[in-house]
């Protein structure tokens, strides 16, 4: 292992601990200083260390009492999936309480369609919506007691929709591809497709939320 | 390493006192990271690499016992030297005098030297 193949690994475990992006460049360049020195006297960086780069990297964010946030991945992933469950559920009922209103209220002309995208954009983004809403209400009621959990819920707000650009678009084809099918293993697939893709966005928001926070 | 032993219970035994024996090393002169790798092997302790000595050190100098320099080299990379604070050479005589007292201590236990009323008190 080179000093910089070292250097990398302990830093991406750094980025992964939460570490701030200052304290990992300060951690980085004093331990390149050890490590060259070290290696100018003949001794690679994998024999110095000896042992695990990962470990050794969190014993030293520990001893050098860098401020550093847990980034609970599983457990927000967790919550914000919960909460778009029960988003979704209740976006069901407000959308189809919204169109029984609007029925009621505007008197269209018997021979009035509107275009099937349009009227699937409302009907899916609405509840879309809502969905995303019960994630991040979820994340922040829930895990209040988590560090960074607002920056991670305003991230969740924002990644969420730029995913669901990439991921719609790829169950749709999905979808298309295999006739629009409703067994239930095709079902089942475009749901598994629709969870991956959210708590990708949910992981990526608690990363950008600690690698990206506010120095103090 | 000292003979006899067995790894996991010396571990045990050098988790409470290396950053004493770091700080005994460096007072006697200033080192570089690998240096004093080296040096705490010579002084017995050869399991003990740098994965185990570089974070102590760091919790050192965060401490404020111990600090660092950074050393032009004319030939080489530079190299970062670490040397024993005032506050850490008061430490390490606080430290010095509260492990003998603790040596002492358990000396006597092993010896059996605890007085006999006190053991049948117990």
């Amino acid at each position: 292992m080179t000093v910089d193949q070292a250097i990398t690994a302990a830093a991406r475990e750094w980025r992964r601990l939460g570490v701030p992006t200052r304290d990992r460049q300060t951690l980085a360049a004093d331990l390149r200083l050890d490590l060259e020195a070290a290696l100018a006297d003949g001794v690679p960086a994998d024999q110095l260390i000896d042992g695990d780069v990962t470990v050794f990297a969190r014993r030293l964010v520990e001893e050098s009492g860098v401020r550093h946030i847990p980034p609970r991945y599983g457990q927000i992933v967790a919550t914000a999936l919960a909460g778009a469950v029960v988003g979704a559920l209740a976006g069901v009922l407000v959308v189809a309480g919204v169109y029984m209103i609007l029925v009621r209220l505007f008197n269209l002309p018997g021979d009035f369609n509107a275009p099937a995208p349009l009227a699937a954009g409302i009907y899916y983004g609405g509840i879309g919506l809502i969905a995303l809403a019960g994630a991040v209400i979820g994340v922040l009621l829930l895990l209040r007691h988590v560090p960074a959990i607002g920056r991670t819920a305003a991230a969740i707000a924002v990644l969420t929709p730029l995913c669901a650009l990439v991921v719609v678009p790829l169950i749709m084809l999905f979808a298309r591809a295999t006739d629009y099918s409703t067994e239930i293993a095709i079902v089942l697939t475009e749901v598994a497709l629709s969870i991956i893709g959210f708590a990708a966005a949910t992981t990526m928001a608690r990363r950008w939320s600690l690698t990206h926070r506010p120095e103090s | 390493m000292i003979a006899g032993e067995d790894p996991d219970r010396q571990a045990q035994l050098l988790r409470g006192a290396l950053d004493m024996c770091l700080l005994a090393l460096l007072s006697e002169q200033p080192a570089h990271g690998y240096e004093l790798v080296q040096r705490v092997g010579v002084a017995g302790f050869p399991s003990v690499g740098y994965g185990t000595i570089y974070p102590l050190l760091t919790r050192m100098r965060r401490l404020g016992l111990v600090a660092q320099e950074v050393q032009n080299s004319p030939a080489g990379p530079d190299r970062k030297v670490y040397a024993v604070t005032e506050a850490g050479r008061a430490r390490l005589a606080d430290w010095t005098a509260q492990w003998n007292g603790f040596v002492d201590v358990v000396g006597r236990v092993l010896a059996g030297g605890v007085p006999s009323e006190t053991r049948s008190q117990q």
